[in-house]
């Protein structure tokens, strides 16, 4: 399938669903109005409808573009095998809202959200274990919006690494501490 | 007396060997059994991402080495063509297959690290110095061509950065001629040995349909038996010139994972064979006034050169408003790039879709159920550096 069956089949389906479409080096970029419910249906009828069978979530991520409004543009990058063909959704977002979780979908969807939550700060509602993924839990900020600095918000100097506590998943419902020793000691 | 049953909960890592970096990861057990885990990643993240933004295309070639650092040339390969691809570049012929044969070199040193520490993990120590050993020839080549051994950034936009020598050519063909034979050794240490096979025979599997859905790529994926490869499905730089095939295993487990590896060395032998003995002549870098610096010889004749030079390497060049996505088949997976130009000469956003990362993102539905020694088998089969992961 080429670009133009793939857009053809999805607005056959989904007549409002497509904002706009481009193809900037002959790759198929789609821009979805769709939000809530509608946004995932139109993403399980990209995975399952059997012309198109986008099955590899390659990827989610985010680009901020402050000033401009809506602030974020979230992209999932998805691949279908079986048609070797690339297809990118651009999902335009306003600070603060959140998004429904594709990762009932995926599952790759569900790290590829955790870190776009944890280095963009943008919300992913009904998703499994939303924690912070590369920074660790009490991190302050988003280090990929463009209002972070490079160099972070303090000197590491000025830092206090007894502090830092160890991130786990599975303390709490086990009643048992997380230790690693602490190699400063 | 009364006896509880409780379940403990162990952290392997940071700093555990068989980690192959430093991985963390969280085990609920019972007994010797997981019955829970989850990854902790992030502790080697540098914000590459954060960095690309501040630096020119140039500049962040070394960035990418540091990636995959066991097989750093083929993310050289990705990031060039997708800053090629946003600026237009047509790559000449002879510069395609010179990244070619540094791609599979090191595609194969990324494998035989693999093998070596994938082995010595199991119990198996012997591998390890005969993969290592042989690492040191392709690290040879790649010294040889670029004067590193590493961390080469032999690649530059819109070409490689210098010519090769009649010294990496007769290198290379020795290396192809060597390369079956240490092959055939790999096999007869571990192929059909009972113990490898009891270690890694039903260990993980993953079906088809679970690892797509998980975002699995890569050998980890072709295990499993589905035939992606980003070399044949979608071809970069000439690798539709070339005569090789795609392995994939049946049962998705440790062990079709290895046989699948094990295969690719092969298939890498042969496509760098074919790419030295048809390695076309003329030029190693793009006639682009833009991006292309000046030759010595003409900067010492011509001031407007000298000027030209100045500028690119002190300046960079401005990537075009738009934004692409380009993916390259690294050692691990899908490699992509989705670059994001706003005229300036800095990308506005580059994401590095990172292979290892996703194969992270499926250890725990690999590992549950099994016994702590699996835990140490599956990390290994999956194949992953932590550099790539976090970033």
């Amino acid at each position: 399938m080429d670009n133009n069956q793939v857009l053809a089949t999805i607005t056959k389906a989904f007549p409002q669903a497509v904002d706009s479409s481009d193809q900037p080096y002959g790759q198929l970029h789609l821009t979805l109005s769709a939000r809530g419910e509608d946004f995932l249906s139109v993403m399980r009828f990209l995975r399952d409808e059997e012309h198109l069978q986008y099955t590899l979530l390659s990827d989610v991520t985010a680009i901020d573009w402050s000033p401009q409004i809506p602030r974020f543009d979230l992209l999932y990058i998805l691949f279908s095998v079986q048609n070797e063909h690339r297809l990118v959704v651009h999902l335009p977002l306003p600070e603060g809202e959140p998004v429904p979780s594709v990762s009932a979908i995926w599952h790759s969807a569900n790290w590829g959200e955790r870190e776009v939550y944890d280095l963009m700060g943008i919300p992913f509602a009904g998703h499994p274990d939303l924690r912070r993924i590369l920074t660790w839990d009490s991190f302050e900020g988003h280090p990929l919006r463009k209002d972070f600095p490079l160099h972070g918000n303090y000197d590491v100097d000025d830092f206090d690494f007894q502090t830092l506590e160890v991130n786990s998943a599975f303390s709490r419902d086990l009643d048992q501490p997380c230790q690693i020793p602490n190699a400063l000691e | 007396m009364s006896t509880q049953t409780r379940t403990m909960l162990l952290n392997m890592g940071p700093h555990h060997p068989a980690t192959h970096g430093v991985l963390r990861l969280e085990l609920e057990l019972e007994g010797e059994t997981v019955l829970r885990a989850q990854p902790h990643v992030g502790y080697l993240h540098r914000g590459f991402e954060k960095m690309a933004e501040y630096k020119t295309a140039q500049q962040i070639i070394p960035l990418t080495d540091r990636l995959d650092y066991a097989a750093a040339s083929v993310n050289n390969l990705g990031f060039c063509l997708t800053v090629e691809k946003l600026l237009g570049i047509e790559v000449p012929k002879r510069a395609q297959y010179l990244r070619v044969i540094m791609a599979e070199l090191s595609r194969i040193m990324g494998h035989q690290l693999w093998l070596g520490t994938h082995a010595l993990d199991i119990g198996a120590m012997t591998p390890i110095f005969y993969a290592f050993a042989d690492r040191e020839l392709a690290m040879d080549i790649t010294e040889e061509a670029s004067g590193y051994r590493l961390t080469p950034s032999y690649l530059r936009i819109g070409g490689v950065s210098q010519d090769i020598t009649s010294e990496f050519v007769r290198k290379v063909r020795e290396y192809v001629q060597k390369m079956p034979k240490a092959i055939d050794g790999y096999h007869q240490l571990l192929t059909e040995n009972p113990i490898w096979m009891k270690r890694t025979k039903g260990i993980g599997v993953i079906d088809a349909d679970t690892a797509l859905n998980y975002g699995l790529t890569g050998p980890s994926l072709r295990g499993s038996g589905v035939a992606y490869d980003v070399r044949k499905s979608v071809p970069y730089s000439s690798y539709s010139d070339f005569d090789f095939q795609i392995p994939i295993g049946e049962d998705g487990d440790s062990y079709d994972r290895y046989l699948v590896r094990m295969e690719e060395f092969t298939q890498s032998v042969r496509i760098i064979e074919q790419a030295i003995e048809n390695l076309p002549s003329g030029s190693i870098m793009a006639d682009n006034p833009w991006t292309t610096s000046p030759d010595l010889e003409a900067v010492s004749q011509n001031v407007d050169d000298l000027i030209r030079r100045f500028k690119i390497s002190c300046q960079g060049f401005a990537l075009p408003r738009g934004e692409t996505y380009h993916a390259v088949e690294g050692a691990k997976g899908e490699l992509g790039f989705y670059l994001v130009g706003n005229g300036d000469t800095h990308p506005y956003r580059l994401k590095i879709r990172s292979p290892c990362y996703y194969l992270v993102s499926a250890l725990p539905y690999l590992i549950e159920g099994h016994m702590i020694a699996d835990v140490i088998t599956l990390i290994g089969s999956i194949d992953i550096v932590l550099g790539e992961v976090d970033r």
